[in-house]
This record gives C-alpha cells, structure tokens and sequence, in this order.
C-alpha cells in the first residue's frame, strides 16, 4: 500500500475508497497522524483493512484504530458493523481470545501511604493469580457449574460470594450477556475451561499494580473515583483456552458451510454465514458465552487480588472498588442510526475497546453525564490510560484503541531484548517485575510496540474518547 | 524422518515455516515445530503422554490446521507437550494418530490458535511438501 492511495480526511483520519479494489462494499477509514503511518504501511494492515470491507452487511466503513497492526483476517484494531438482516457473522472478525479486556479496581490509598506494601502485595498477587500456559488452577470446575458461568458469567460468581453488586454495575453488559447458550459450546472448549477460571495466561496478558501519574480531567477524574498518586490496579485477560477453542471449532463449522451460503471472503480466517442462519445464530450465542466466561474469569481474578490486598495490608485494607471492564475483542448487538433508521447492527471489534458516550442507556448510571471510562494498556513498564467515551465516536461506532500496538515481532523482540536486562531496566526504574518467563518479558519490551502516549493523543485528537488520567506501573505481574 | 523447520518474523504473531519430504513427514514436522514453540527445551525427565486424535476435515490444507488444534487442546486439557506422531491412517481430508509427548507443568509460550491464514500446502519440483503456518499467540 502507497501512502499516495490514501485520502486524508483530516490530520487523525484515512480513507481508502471503495474503488481502490473491486469487491470492496464499503469504503475502509483508520485513525493515525503522519509519525504513526510510518509503521503502518510498513506491514500487511491495511491490504488486512481492504479485506475487512468486503465483508457481506458492513456498513458506512471498515474501520481500524490508532494501533492498528498486522494480525490474520482482520488486521488488530479492526471493526466492522455488520447489519444483522442481511449481513454475516465472522468468529475471525473478533479474534480466538473472545472478550480479551481490561478491569481497573481502585484503591483508596496513595502510593506514599502504603508504598513499603508494594513489594509483598506484588508477590502475592502473583501467587494467588496463576500466570501462563499450563498454570491452571488446582480446583476442576464441574461441567454444570462451568455452563452457569458460560450463561451467567460474572454474575453467577458474585452471587456465589466471588464479589460485590458494584463489580457487576461496573462492568460492559453487567458481566454477562444473555444471548449466551452453554448448548452451543463444545465438550473440548468446557474442558479445557474446566480450571482456567481465575488465571491470566501467559502473551501480553498482565496484571499491573498502577498508580496515577497525571490528571487530564480533574472533573471527570473525581467522578471516576480517581486521585493523584492513587493506587490502582489492572486486569488484562482473556476467555483463555474455553475461547480459543470456540472460535477454533466455529471457524472450522463455518469454513465447510461458506459454499452453502454461497459466501466469498478474501481470507479463510473470516470464514462467516448469515448472522441470522441456524448455524450463525448458534455461534453467536457461544461467542456471548465465551465472553461470559472471560468476564468471569476477570471477576475471579478481582476476588482473589482482594485476597491478596487484605492478606498484605489487613485491617488498613479498605476497599478494592471496580471501576469499569471492558472488552476489546467481541461481536455485540448495537444499535445505530444507519439511513435515519436506528437498527441492530453486530459490531464485530477486533483489538478496539467499546467507548460509549455520555447518556447510553447501557453504561451505569454514575458515569452517565461523562461516558464510560475506556481502558487502554500501555506496553510493558510504560503509561497506560483512562480516557472517557464521548458523543464523536459514533464516527466509529464508539470504538477506541485497545493498546499500543506491536511493531516488532516476538522473534526479533527476544533477539534484541535480553529479558535480564529488562527485567534490571525496569526495577532501576523502581517497577517490580513478578514474571514466569523472562524470554516473556523481552517479548513485551516496550521497545516492540507503539509509543502508546502517540497512540492515545491520536485516539483523543481525533474525539474517539478523551483523556482523563495516566497511569504508571509500579507493579508488572506476567506468565 | 525427513523434515526441517524454522521460525519466521511476523510483527504480532508467530509464523512456522515446515519442508518434509512426504506427507507424514510435514505432519510430524509441523508437530515438532508447534511443540518447539510451546516448550523450547522439553524437560528431560518427565512422564510420557498419549493421545489418539482423528480429524476429519474439508481438504488437505484444513486437515494440517484442524489436527494442530486438536493438539493445542490436548496440551491445554492435559498439560503436556506433544512432539512426536504415530500415524495410522492418513488421506487428503482425514487423519488417525496417537501423539506422544511429555507432561509439563509451565509452557513457555502460549498460542492461542491455528490459523488457516494464507495457509497453502505446496509441492516442490523435486517432490517436497512445504507450508507456512501462522500461530496466534
């Protein structure tokens, strides 16, 4: 791709037109300023972004976000709309971790209070919250109690005492969907779900003790329950192996039903049918249950960092409050106004937080006057942010960025990153770094992503969400 | 057997380049190079373990990716990696096998999927099977 192809909309927004390759449906827009194209044309994304407009019932544009980078079917960053009626569901749309997402809880302490914590609350966390592939749980879930999790999601936890009313409240959907069917999830996908719940895996997956470094917004700071200095706490997660395992096998199911349908798509990872058909109904309701069960599996986790936070600090413990979850890989029924019509439409996003504006009905009630807060990640050991939804993203269909977005491959991270050294790197820094691999740190080195500050004053800049605080580690915890 | 295999850059993900010289052989290669992803060093003592699988799958290209899936929730479900292959019966689009491997209690690498992107099983000149698989980690 030639930056020439490229129309610019304006100094943070793309267009490549819907001639640029005939089976394009819809015209493709992505959001990035002039420093963030670099890396951009230099991969497959956008020719993944052209794919993603041919896609049957997209509507108004593909789209992709400021962290846009190369990933299979759609490019990381991808959202389509896809019009329920007439349209497709593609399980490769929203990537094999379903409901990968992020969840802060917020402390009421500043980090000079209780900063000669931090140390022991770090390796605690690390021992309660197993970390990397083949660290599950001791304790096998029976296939009954899992299908009331792939139904009920975090939901059914807190009403088994794993939380509190609130973490529900503060949480996109509640903490569960209810289109979800367990019926519709494969033995395989429940047994590898049998004793994932409550663990963070291992990649990019992370659990960070933070504190607020900067405050954009001191209004909507205080509405958030934020505070200079205060330490927070985040969760990055997913569905794990249950997840990847329905994908996997809808993936497959719908590959052997495209001639069927008589479907083309680009790319067999987009493998798709009608979202209306039996076979795309059932998919969709275990997609809904896979995001169930990472909801879950975040709600888990958040009940045993409380464990962690009221063994290390005890009665001065106070309160680890939820201050919102949000998912950034997921297909969800939204309604928009497409031709003056408000109609259904399935947002497939793929690597793209949700960020709804203020007065959604589905965002609770206290962040009603301000939006809901979009949680974005930083690489390893560098900011991560809190940033509000506003009214100008349904320019696209209120999505966000979901990180920073790689640059380097994991092969050539390790080859240039030696993992001790980083490691050393960031406690000089005062981080503390509680980790399974060190070959999985230099693979997250800061040095192979994005600069997520660039990323997150694009998504600012350009009205997808604004910002409201910076987060700093102090506290890296990773498989 | 007669099969090599080797790592390539991909800015997100992993991607496994194998070449054998017969069919068998890209299966045992893919195998072994999925395993060298999960465990670079396996532990040298460890207890054994087996699995049967069989796939049953569209063509020759889906059957690769479908029967490393199959091994990917084995690995999960019972905690081992899996590298070598005893294949019973193998056609274009199905598979029986039993895999051997070694328990493990922490991978070093978790992937996510196979994926079937721009996957392409390709015959050489002097009859050699190649392809390139791309992990989602």
């Amino acid at each position: 791709m030639q930056k020439e192809s490229l129309i610019k909309i304006n100094d943070y927004l793309w267009e490549i037109p819907q001639s640029f390759r005939s089976d394009m449906l819809v015209p493709a827009r992505f959001f990035a300023n002039e420093k963030l194209m670099g890396d951009i044309l230099k991969d497959r994304s956008l020719e993944q972004l052209i794919n993603l407009c041919t896609l049957k019932g997209i509507q108004r544009y593909g789209l992709a976000m400021p962290d846009i980078h190369e990933g299979y079917a759609s490019p990381i960053g991808g959202v389509a709309a896809i019009d329920i009626e007439e349209g497709i569901i593609s399980p490769g749309m929203q990537g094999y971790d379903i409901n990968c997402g992020m969840r802060i809880l917020y402390s009421e302490y500043s980090e000079t209070e209780i900063k000669d914590k931090i140390p022991q609350l770090a390796e605690k966390i690390y021992q309660e919250v197993p970390s990397g592939l083949g660290k599950g749980r001791k304790i096998k879930m029976s296939i009954s109690d899992l299908d009331k999790i792939l139904e009920r999601g975090a939901q059914k936890l807190v009403n088994d005492g794993y939380g509190e009313k609130e973490d529900l409240e503060n949480c996109e959907a509640g903490g569960f969907l209810e289109n979800a069917d367990a019926s519709a999830v494969s033995l395989l996908a429940k047994q590898r779900g049998q004793n994932q719940v409550g663990t963070l895996g291992s990649g990019n997956h992370f659990l960070e003790i933070q504190k607020v470094s900067e405050i954009y917004d001191d209004k909507i700071a205080k509405i958030f329950g934020l505070f200079q200095n205060q330490v927070v706490i985040m969760i990055h997660t997913g569905s794990r192996g249950l997840g990847h395992q329905v994908a996997t096998d809808y993936i497959k199911e719908f590959m052997g039903l495209m001639d069927k349908y008589q479907i083309k798509v680009p790319d067999r990872e987009f493998a798709c049918v009608p979202f209306k058909s039996p076979e795309g109904q059932r998919g969709f309701r275990a997609s809904q249950a896979a995001a169930n069960y990472a909801w879950a599996n975040r709600q888990m986790i958040t009940y045993y960092v409380r464990k962690a936070w009221e063994n290390v600090l005890g009665q001065k413990a106070g309160s680890l409050k939820a201050l919102y979850d949000v998912a950034h890989n997921i297909i969800k029924l939204e309604k928009y106004k497409i031709n003056n019509q408000l109609i259904e439409l399935a947002i497939h996003r793929k690597g793209a937080t949700r960020a709804f504006p203020p007065h959604h009905p589905d965002i609770p009630t206290k962040y009603q006057e301000v939006g809901q807060p979009v949680l974005i990640p930083g690489s390893m050991g560098t900011a991560s942010y809190i940033l509000h939804g506003t009214e100008e993203a349904e320019q696209s269909f209120y999505s966000a960025c979901h990180g920073a977005g790689r640059t380097m491959s994991r092969h050539e991270a390790i080859r240039k990153v030696q993992g001790k050294e980083l490691k050393k790197e960031m406690e000089n820094k005062g981080i503390i770094v509680k980790v399974g691999s060190v070959f999985g740190l230099a693979e997250e080195a800061p040095q192979a992503y994005k600069n997520i500050s660039e990323v997150v004053e694009v998504v600012h800049q350009a009205g997808l969400a604004k910002k409201v605080v910076q987060l700093k580690p102090l506290a890296v915890i990773k498989g | 057997m007669a099969f090599q295999y080797e790592i390539l850059p991909h800015p997100a993900d992993v991607k496994l380049q194998i070449t054998a010289s017969t069919k068998e052989e890209l299966f045992q290669g893919a195998l072994a190079g999925m395993a060298s992803i999960i465990q670079p060093q396996m532990p040298r003592k460890a207890p054994i373990a087996k699995e049967n699988i069989e796939v049953q799958s569209l063509d020759f290209n889906t059957l690769l990716v479908d029967f490393l899936s199959e091994v990917l929730a084995k690995t999960d479900i019972s905690h081992a990696v899996f590298n070598k292959l005893k294949i019973k019966k193998l056609t274009n689009n199905s598979l029986q096998v039993e895999i051997e491997g070694q328990k493990s209690d922490y991978f070093s690498q978790e992937i996510k999927a196979v994926t079937h992107y721009g996957l392409e099983i390709k015959q050489d000149k002097s009859g050699n099977y190649q392809v390139t698989i791309l992990f989602d980690i």
